[in-house]
């Protein structure tokens, strides 16, 4: 009995030892050797996506794709000096003073808003998948993946965002496992900006179609600053330091002659509409500088301030997507596609807020957007773009 | 001779604020984890960020402001944080003979870090009879269940002896705890629209849909242990000792999810292990110069992995780090006989010196789980290769007039050394820095009457910046912590006025207490390195710097009555107020951040002395606690305006064989009230019985 005592003791120690021992740090693996070429990866890809032979030239002229600012000067000009701000619009004559008349976007917390930092990271994503002369890596995608993912990261909001444009369903909440499939509309971080991502870089990792699926990310990231901008101008009514976080989404913490993220792009494209964004997070300020209870209290100031900021980002959204198909009809064969690509991601996006000014004309632009790229009818789309906002 | 435990430091212990927890009182509460004992503890109050971790906050302070101590070595070391930490924990509680807690400043004679008090833990021994012929063998066996957390726990131990001389205690354990029940969420003392802070910042912790069981708890655990003693006479011997620790999958409560994140955002930690092993040698010589001399050396190892993922059909990535410290230390103890000066008045001294050697492994990396790539980071929460030394010497002299007044003056030099090397990639600049330290302390002890003594003390106490403070980049509670590699000590003046009552039947000790903290470190916004992501992610990045003066002050009693017939019964009570600068940028002064609310125990026992058997119950209570740092008010684990105060009951029961068996079962929380520890991520156990079954062969 003793005996045996001593050695079961002996043996569980043992066990201990060989059990308890710390697990090793996980080893670097190699990149995914997928045994294709860009230009496999290319014609492969978009032939499943469009089901139409869009694969013809895909897989050539790869390193010869946009590099940054290529959309600089597509829509220059367009629009400027038609436009003429609302009565109502800050800054004007119906405003009292506020916070916001210096013209520059002033915290309401001690601490700057960490929105900046999913902004630079559409930056830094940008410098590995889009703004790139040459090739595109696996390696690139696989660190751009790992940059959406940082903990508290891009990726951790695109996770949860829902869409303020929307009512929120009763009981929603977008943090529940398949939030995404319950309240698609609602959920639109979940149910539709998450899943293009993660597919985009899943492809772009294995080496299929580099850079149609680098368009894919830049388009719903772009997609989740929109729809970011306006939520946190939303819940600012609650909690002041979203304004922060509204502000950062779109410019990523600068000021008006600045911004890099949304309002870099916009910029590029027309600084007018630029401009017209930040005025109206700059009336969205004004208005809880003004209304500056716990809980906004002033209905028809909140309304009007973030309905300016809801028309100038639709506004900005349409130049993006016209400099976009701007681009698409100018491009080669070899460079289509990804212009596209971009496209069918963010061109839908339009479709709600087109879709309350002409509810046949959203619908004619986004099945444009849906439909194949061989239909694609670019002067139609940039015309009805045009019409349906034309001003911010 | 009957060796049950290690000379305890009666000079050090007597003249302060202390108090003991004995293994057999752990045996009839059943704690949780070792902080969990100490919360019958006057001036003592256990914050736990996790199910699976806990902080003793001491006087208001915890963390790196507190010293842990094991067997004479010390468990703090340079990666301790800023705040509550999980570190106690990884002691299994049940090799603990008993634990002392002393209440103060104390670094004369306990080094750095014992700034607010210390925790010293002192193991069980193996049974040495000396009048033994040839061994023995003293096998045991216990069993645990307790159904709030549906924990399952076990422990084997074989007590061997050889000789009349020789002991080796063996025991292995290991336990494995689910989610925990509470009894409810918790409530905040203000609604969310009376404070400035987002409601989704409150949502800590998540519940299961029954409102009850929270996520984010559970854990698994494994130990091992074996203590060798060897007498060389009747005073003189020899130990050498091992301690395994080993804690798998335990989620952080307060991370799990993070607030407004997905419900399967977890941050865990895989494993969280300790290795301690240590040799001991006591000697009592009786000279002069030296009459008893205890010196201790040991080996320790700190391991932590963690990682952050979702767990849901379009997780993606696992964001993981690893964090190993190995700490080689010693430390020797000696005193003088006690001299005859002149008539009536005596002399002694204690003396000693103590150091520490320490090395950072550290790792950070990312895997992408869809396509099972995996890329290393430049760098992990530390910077690999870092070392830090620190030492110091020590003397106390002890003026004895009579037999009712004794002086007692001392001080220690202290010095430390950080090194760091560079990471270019990250930005992190090299860091070798060193500093020195002087401290004092003096008291004086009158017994107007021998049961009763009066005590004055003045103790200082400090800590030199650790590689935690220096060079971590970290996510805190309130954003992402950057290194400031230009800090400097932390210095504490604690005054301290103490009476005590030692009539037998009626034992009674009250303490009035003020502590000055000086240089005290503090967060304050800072800028985010270009090439961290991380931190720019982070909702507030932060920077420790020496910006904050505070004060901490307070009372405690307690209270012990035997009155006979079987009877025991105990009470504690404690208040204590925190009040430091306010952080940059506002005016005047604010809480300290997690000070515990007004709060108190009370126990009463009854013990049959022919049969064993036993039946007692024990009251926790709180007052609320709205006196709220601005850290606090954002804090996720603080409800709206402050943690609402609570009484919680126990019902206690069991029978005891000497030295064969031991049942014991405590219904805890008889009223099912939900209640939270001020400060923590998790709510306290619903109504539940714990169930603990020994047997001794």
């Amino acid at each position: 009995m003793n005996r045996f005592s001593t050695w079961s003791c002996l043996l569980l120690a043992l066990t201990l030892t060989v059990w308890g021992c710390e697990d090793s740090d996980p080893d670097e693996t190699p990149t995914p050797d997928m045994g294709m070429g860009e230009g496999e990866g290319e014609g492969e890809g978009e032939g499943e996506g469009e089901g139409e032979g869009e694969g013809e030239g895909e897989g050539e002229g790869e390193g010869e794709g946009e590099g940054e600012g290529e959309g600089e000067g597509e829509g220059e000009g367009e629009g400027e000096g038609e436009c003429v701000p609302a009565d109502d619009a800050y800054p004007g004559d119906g405003w009292e003073a506020c916070i916001s008349d210096d013209g520059e976007y002033h915290q309401f917390g001690d601490d700057p808003p960490s929105s900046i930092g999913r902004v630079v990271a559409f930056e830094n994503i940008g410098d590995l998948l889009w703004r790139v002369d040459g090739a595109i890596s696996m390696d690139d995608f696989i660190n751009a993946q790992i940059i959406y993912g940082e903990d508290g990261g891009v990726g951790s909001r695109v996770v949860r965002r829902y869409d303020s444009h929307i009512e929120k369903p009763e009981g929603a909440n977008c943090r529940d496992e398949g939030a995404g499939e319950t309240w698609p509309e609602y959920c639109v971080g979940p149910a539709s900006i998450e899943p293009v991502i993660l597919a985009a870089f899943d492809a772009g990792i294995m080496g299929e179609s580099p850079r149609m699926n680098a368009r894919r990310i830049e388009a719903a990231l772009l997609w989740f600053y929109y729809v970011s901008t306006f939520k946190e101008a939303n819940t600012c009514a609650s909690k002041a330091k979203d304004c922060d976080s509204s502000w950062a989404y779109y410019t990523g913490g600068e000021q008006i002659a600045g911004g890099f993220g949304l309002a870099g792009v916009l910029r590029a494209i027309n600084e007018a509409a630029h401009q017209a964004v930040f005025q109206g997070i700059l009336a969205v300020q004004c208005w809880r500088d003004q209304d500056n209870g716990e809980e906004a209290m002033d209905e028809a100031l909140m309304a009007q301030a973030q309905g300016q900021l809801d028309t100038a980002l639709d506004h900005g959204l349409a130049l993006v997507l016209g400099a976009r198909i701007a681009m698409w009809a100018d491009a080669d064969d070899a460079t289509k596609s990804e212009h596209w690509a971009f496209l069918q991601v963010l061109g839908p996006v339009i479709g709600r807020a087109a879709k309350n000014v002409d509810e046949a004309m959203a619908g004619e632009l986004v099945a444009l957007f849906e439909g194949a790229a061989a239909d694609f009818d670019a002067a139609r789309a940039g015309e009805i773009l045009t019409t349906l906002f034309p001003c911010p | 001779m009957t060796v049950v435990g290690r000379r305890p430091n009666e000079d050090t212990v007597g003249s302060r604020a202390t108090h003991q927890t004995t293994r057999e009182q752990m045996r009839r509460r059943l704690p949780r984890s070792t902080p969990d004992a100490l919360r019958y503890v006057p001036g003592v109050y256990v914050q736990q960020t996790a199910h699976g971790q806990g902080s003793p906050y001491i006087r208001g302070r915890t963390g790196q402001q507190t010293l842990l101590m094991f067997d004479g070595l010390r468990l703090n070391n340079a990666l301790f944080r800023q705040g509550p930490n999980q570190y106690l924990f990884t002691i299994d509680m049940a090799t603990i003979e008993r634990i002392e807690v002393l209440r103060g400043s104390a670094s004369v004679e306990l080094g750095a870090d014992a700034m607010a008090g210390a925790v010293l833990v002192h193991p069980i021994e193996p049974i040495i009879d000396p009048t033994l012929v040839g061994w023995a063998l003293r096998p045991t066996a216990a069993a645990l269940h307790a159904t709030a957390d549906d924990q399952l726990a076990g422990r084997v131990q074989l007590d061997v002896q050889l000789g009349r001389d020789t002991g080796v205690l063996f025991g292995f354990g290991g336990r494995t705890v689910g989610q925990l029940e509470s009894a409810g969420p918790v409530d905040g003392l203000l609604g969310a629209e009376d404070v400035d802070v987002p409601l989704f910042e409150k949502e800590v912790p998540a519940f299961e849909d029954d409102n009850r069981t929270q996520l984010g708890t559970g854990y698994d655990e494994l130990t091992a242990d074996a203590r060798a003693v060897h007498f060389l006479n009747e005073t003189d011997r020899l130990v050498a000792a091992v301690y395994l620790y080993r804690q798998f999958d335990s989620p952080r409560t307060d991370q799990c999810p993070p607030p407004e994140a997905p419900l399967s955002q977890c941050l865990t930690y895989d494993e969280q292990f300790r290795t301690l092993a240590m040799a001991r040698a006591e000697f009592e010589p009786g000279w002069a110069a030296l009459a008893t001399l205890d010196s201790v050396a040991g080996y320790q190892r700190q391991h932590e992995k963690r990682t952050n993922a979702r767990d849901d059909a379009n997780a993606f990535i696992e964001n993981g780090g690893r964090d190993d410290i190995d700490i080689f230390g010693f430390s020797a103890r000696a005193r003088t006989r006690t001299l005859p000066l002149t008539d009536g008045l005596r002399l002694r001294f204690e003396y000693g010196v103590d150091g520490t050697h320490e090395a950072v492994s550290s790792a950070a990396w990312s895997i992408l789980t869809r396509v099972d790539v995996t890329r290393s980071k430049s760098r992990g929460q530390y910077i690999d290769g870092s070392t830090y030394d620190q030492g110091g010497a020590w003397a106390v002299s002890r003026f004895m007039f009579g037999q009712n007044v004794t002086l007692r003056a001392g001080g220690r030099l202290a010095a430390a050394v950080a090194s760091v090397p560079a990471d270019p990639e990250s930005e992190t600049r090299p860091i070798d820095q060193s500093w020195t330290a002087v401290v004092g302390n003096a008291g004086v002890e009158w017994r107007p009457w021998s049961p009763i003594s009066v005590l004055f003390n003045v103790e200082e106490g400090f800590r030199t910046p650790n590689l935690d403070d220096l060079s971590a980049r970290q996510p805190t509670g309130r954003g992402f912590q950057l290194e400031n590699a230009d800090l400097r000590p932390e210095r504490a003046l604690t005054l301290e006025v103490g009476a005590k009552l030692e009539l037998g039947w009626l034992e009674a000790s009250g303490w009035v207490f003020h502590t000055d903290l000086i240089d005290v470190m503090e967060r304050i916004a800072a800028t985010c390195p270009a090439s961290s992501l991380e931190c720019r992610n982070s909702r507030a990045p932060v920077q420790l710097v020496n910006f904050e003066d505070a004060r901490v002050q307070g009372v405690e009693g307690e209270l012990i009555a035997k009155p006979g017939h079987g009877f025991d019964a105990r009470a504690t009570i404690s208040w204590t107020e925190g009040i430091g600068d306010a952080p940059e940028g506002r005016e005047g002064t604010r809480p300290l951040s997690r000070v515990p609310p007004f709060n108190g125990t009370a126990e009463v026992t009854w013990t049959h002395g022919g049969t064993g058997i036993y039946a007692g119950a024990g009251l926790r209570w709180a007052a609320d606690q709205d006196q709220l740092s601005f850290g606090d008010e954002a804090d996720a684990r603080i409800p709206f305006g402050g943690t609402p105060g609570y009484r919680v009951f126990d019902l206690r029961g069991g029978y005891r064989l000497p030295n064969s068996l031991l049942l014991a079962i405590v219904l805890e929380n008889v009223t099912d009230t939900p209640y939270r520890i001020h400060g923590s991520s998790v709510n306290g156990a619903g109504r539940g019985l714990i169930t603990n079954l020994e047997v001794s062969l």
